[in-house]
């Protein structure tokens, strides 16, 4: 997982730059995962 | 990993961490704000819009540059700047009283290239996102505190190296993202420092990293001065300094375009500032497309004669600045991205929080557990410490 994270972070992080438009989405989407579990795993901190 | 091992890796994430984390606080927080700049900048209704005029402009760039010279009299250009992209149509200028002045004393204007009027000149003071810019990059305190928060950045690196390295065996028969709740407090607050820690890593880390690199453009600029561009300019060494009226700014732009074929003008830097000689205009063109408008490659022109002196690639490390700065800013991927950044920030401020709660918690609890042990212990014991200390 850890690693998983880190490469869809980083290829997150390239794709905005190859260009506009359909790299931008890709790139949100890309993103969005590390977003995501983080929120997911540490809301149980809050509860 | 042996047990040892693990000792030396804990050590280094605790010092490290401890050395960098006020500061790494204070970046994550005045850092925030910066990612929203432009955004920020509309709702303050700072932001003009260029005159929807269509067509060519019927003023030339010299004219315009008049115009917002006659606006603050008795000061002298230091940069132009482009910004085809996000605001066609303007020009904005640098003004300052002389080239050489040091960027606190710029003056900012946006012109309006189709009528050469002056769309906005924002009073020199210090407004809050000049401060959190400020503070973001040199603590108020210069190049000496651009390289102090380097220095922090390149802690803060190793911190996340050492985490990455005690995150194995910690998380060795637990699963991924778990958080003990049930537990003791402080069990509960290691869990979300791991949790956010790892799934911040490659984010925290090149934007760590590109900042660290960013700390580093003053001497890179002076190395490039030094060398490449002393190079570029040898034959006008001993040439007496630029007087009177400069040569056609136009005539310089078109000069350099004919040397950079199919690439765009970002800025110009005039003579005797940072960015160029004491006798050219130095043109950066920029490539058209996302990825080529990372490599810059300036034109020296005389800026007495108009005549095209020389063109070079930078040097690789003022590239590697350049290349480096969207990752930092995360201003290259719109909205989304910046929001994205921003989330990604707000975790890396809780890593830190909780890596300093863990730290004192930790202390505590071994105070505590110190304290239990002497009690425990025999009073035989304790009454031959005093004894020795008495004789002391």
């Amino acid at each position: 997982m850890p690693v998983f994270l880190a490469v869809i972070t980083i290829a997150g992080l390239l794709l905005a730059i190859m260009g506009t438009g359909v790299w931008h989405y890709l790139s949100w989407i890309a993103l969005f995962v590390p977003v995501f579990v983080m929120t997911r795993h540490s809301i149980k901190f809050f509860r | 990993m042996k047990a040892s091992a693990i000792r030396t890796w804990f050590n280094v994430h605790k010092w490290t961490s401890l050395v960098c984390t006020l500061f790494l606080l204070m970046l994550c927080v005045t850092g925030l704000p910066l990612i929203f700049y432009e955004e920020i900048d509309h709702m303050l209704g700072k932001e003009v819009e260029a005159t929807a005029i269509q067509g060519e402009s019927r003023y030339s760039k010299d004219q315009v540059l008049e115009a917002a010279m006659r606006h603050i009299p008795g000061k002298e250009a230091k940069y132009l700047f482009w910004d085809q992209k996000d605001h066609p149509g303007q020009m904005f200028v640098t003004l300052a009283d002389s080239s050489e002045a040091p960027i606190e004393a710029d003056h900012y204007l946006t012109m309006d290239e189709r009528t050469a009027k002056v769309l906005d000149a924002p009073a020199n003071e210090m407004d809050f996102m000049l401060i959190m810019y400020y503070l973001h990059v040199e603590m108020l305190a210069g190049i000496p505190g651009k390289l102090f928060l380097g220095f922090m950045g390149f802690l803060f690196l190793i911190a996340i190296v050492s985490g990455v390295a005690l995150y194995g065996p910690i998380m060795k028969r637990f699963d991924f993202g778990m958080i003990r709740t049930e537990k003791s407090a402080r069990l509960k607050w290691l869990d979300l420092h791991n949790v956010l820690g790892i799934v911040t890593l490659a984010w925290a880390f090149v934007v760590g990293i590109t900042g660290v690199i960013n700390t580093l453009a003053d001497p890179a600029l002076d190395a490039w001065r030094a060398g490449q561009l002393a190079e570029m300019v040898a034959s006008y060494k001993e040439k007496p300094p630029l007087e009177g009226k400069l040569s056609s700014l136009d005539a310089a732009l078109d000069k350099a375009r004919q040397a950079a074929p199919g690439m765009d003008v970002s800025f110009v830097a005039y003579p005797g500032t940072l960015y160029s000689s004491k006798h050219h205009y130095a043109v950066y063109m920029i490539g058209t497309t996302p990825l080529t408008s990372r490599i810059i490659k300036p034109a020296l022109i005389d800026a007495k004669t108009g005549e095209f002196t020389d063109m070079r690639d930078l040097p690789w490390y003022l590239n590697t600045i350049f290349i480096s700065q969207p990752f930092h800013f995360g201003d290259y991927g719109g909205l989304p991205m910046k929001i994205i950044w921003a989330i990604f920030d707000i975790a890396t401020i809780i890593v830190l929080i909780s890596g300093l709660y863990l730290w004192f918690a930790r202390r505590k609890a071994k105070a505590e557990q110190l304290a239990r042990l002497l009690k425990n212990s025999e009073s035989l014991t304790l009454s031959a410490v005093t004894e020795n200390e008495n004789q002391i």
